[in-house]
């Protein structure tokens, strides 16, 4: 059952939200929640179950994407999948500014016309029953992920707005997410977004990126930054998805002062605690300090107390192999 | 009405029309021998505020032209403006006319060779004399210089 309870954090309030994306089509579509729940059975084997809210019945009356549709898929009474939307392209009457989600966005060069020329959307969420934890949350993802590749798959389909990381993604692309999604992997380019940033006074980005990560508070609270050095733009997206890997998907604890590097790279990142308080910040965040970072990180964030190992001992934490798949074989077998 | 039923499974526009319009201002674009990214750049300005390719992006557009030089290289002009035409209905005949005068216009001048191959594309595509006129003397109005 639902756990109403009033966030008591923004870093609460990040994992209490609904995943949401919205996809954006040429034209308005028609279904019926009884198709996506067939089309769900036949596309995702593994996310069987689903059926329409309403007696229990598959739904068979016709939703139009231009129409105001509202409809739901539930499983086990459970966990619930929502379909929602308003007249019109997005962001309808309701306003939302789709700006920054345009500007947050990589590898889809046209995305600004394809926002300016598409003329319906449909938003599919899911809070899985408002459960915080990484497993519910990354079902969530999951399944909002591969029901909307659904309509993804369409060919009047033109984008992918993911509300969490504020991104617009291709089509393609989003269905190539619901692939690894529903293989129980993530597919975090697609779930988080990188918001570049340039080193004060450098003038560029290329040669002096740092960056913030949007999208992972969705899953554990925290965000990623990486501190501005003499790194491109890609290495930098390259670190943060690195350590996102590492908290997400290798079982990792971060604790203030670690650091943390490629494996057999010899790489040294130092790995500084910037709690949601912080006058720079409104979420917790892991801030990474690449070894050739100008900026130190005493300097902005205070003595460490970690200790170095004893000569010749290492204090390497490796990642722990099938991560997800324990946690989510344990939120199936257990609390599901 | 687009029933997601009906939708579901069908592949995604394979950009025929697109590409059967492009290919007489490719033609024209590479009647020198070659394509530079300023010439790329300018066919992309041309074709931008059409809703033909509104579902191209950049690189759409790219792969597109490269795909039409190939067949040009291959087949022929004359050849690849013929198999273009029969994929297009008469007005978008006109429209690839009008995209190719464009480009044959775009220095702003337009000598005998360039009339005499965009006269050559207007036949392959069945269109009337009298429409070619009425082309040429828009696209000409249009690329004016600002001393005219």
């Amino acid at each position: 059952m639902a756990e109403d309870k009033v966030p008591a954090s923004n870093s609460e309030r990040m994992l209490s939200e609904a995943i949401t994306a919205y996809v954006l089509f040429s034209e308005p579509v028609d279904f019926t929640l009884g198709e996506i729940a067939g089309a769900l059975a036949e596309d995702y084997p593994a996310l069987q179950g689903w059926k329409s809210m309403l007696d229990g019945a598959m739904d068979d009356r016709l939703i139009n994407t231009d129409d105001a549709p509202l409809g739901a898929l539930t499983r086990d009474g459970g966990e619930m999948l929502l379909f929602s939307g308003t007249k019109g392209p997005f962001p309808g009457p309701l306003g939302d500014d789709i700006g920054p989600a345009v500007r947050n966005t990589k590898g889809f060069p046209d995305v600004e016309q394809v926002v300016a020329n598409h003329r319906s959307y449909l938003s599919i969420s899911c809070d899985w029953g408002k459960k915080t934890d990484l497993a519910s949350r990354f079902l969530a993802a999951q399944m909002v992920t591969c029901v909307s590749a659904l309509f993804a798959k369409l060919p009047v389909c033109v984008g992918v707005y993911y509300w969490n990381a504020e991104h617009i993604v291709p089509p393609d692309r989003w269905v190539a997410a619901a692939e690894s999604a529903a293989a129980e992997e993530w597919p975090l380019v697609d779930w988080v977004s990188f918001q570049i940033v340039g080193a004060p006074g450098t003038g560029t980005l290329e040669h002096n990126a740092g960056c913030l990560t949007r999208g992972m508070s969705a899953f554990n609270g925290h965000e990623i930054s990486v501190t501005t050095a003499p790194m491109t733009p890609a290495d930098v997206v390259l670190m943060a998805t690195g350590a996102m890997w590492q908290l997400l998907a290798g079982g990792h604890v971060f604790k203030d002062g670690d650091t943390t590097g490629r494996e057999g790279s010899g790489e040294k990142i130092k790995i500084r605690y910037q709690p949601e308080e912080h006058p720079k910040s409104l979420l917790p965040v892991w801030v990474l300090f690449p070894e050739n970072s100008p900026v130190d990180h005493e300097t902005e964030y205070g003595q460490t107390e970690s200790v170095a190992p004893p000569p010749g001992m290492g204090n390497e934490v490796n990642s722990e192999k099938g991560f997800l798949s324990r946690l989510l074989r344990g939120r199936r077998g257990g609390n599901a | 009405m687009s029933l997601f039923s009906r939708l579901r499974g069908q592949p995604k526009p394979q950009n025929t029309v697109a590409k059967a319009v492009l290919t007489p201002a490719v033609s024209t674009m590479i009647a020198d021998g070659s394509v530079d990214d300023s010439e790329l750049a300018q066919l992309s300005n041309v074709v931008s505020f059409s809703p033909i390719f509104f579902q191209l992006d950049k690189n759409g557009l790219t792969g597109l032209v490269k795909e039409v030089i190939s067949e040009i290289q291959a087949k022929g002009h004359d050849a690849t403006i013929q198999a273009a035409a029969t994929g297009l209905s008469p007005a978008l005949c006109e429209t690839a006319l009008c995209f190719a005068a464009r480009i044959a216009l775009a220095d702003g001048r337009l000598d005998e060779g360039e009339k005499a191959s965009l006269a050559q594309t207007g036949h392959h595509m069945n269109i009337s004399q009298d429409a070619f006129g009425k082309i040429l003397d828009v696209v000409i109005m249009m690329q004016r210089g600002p001393n005219a």
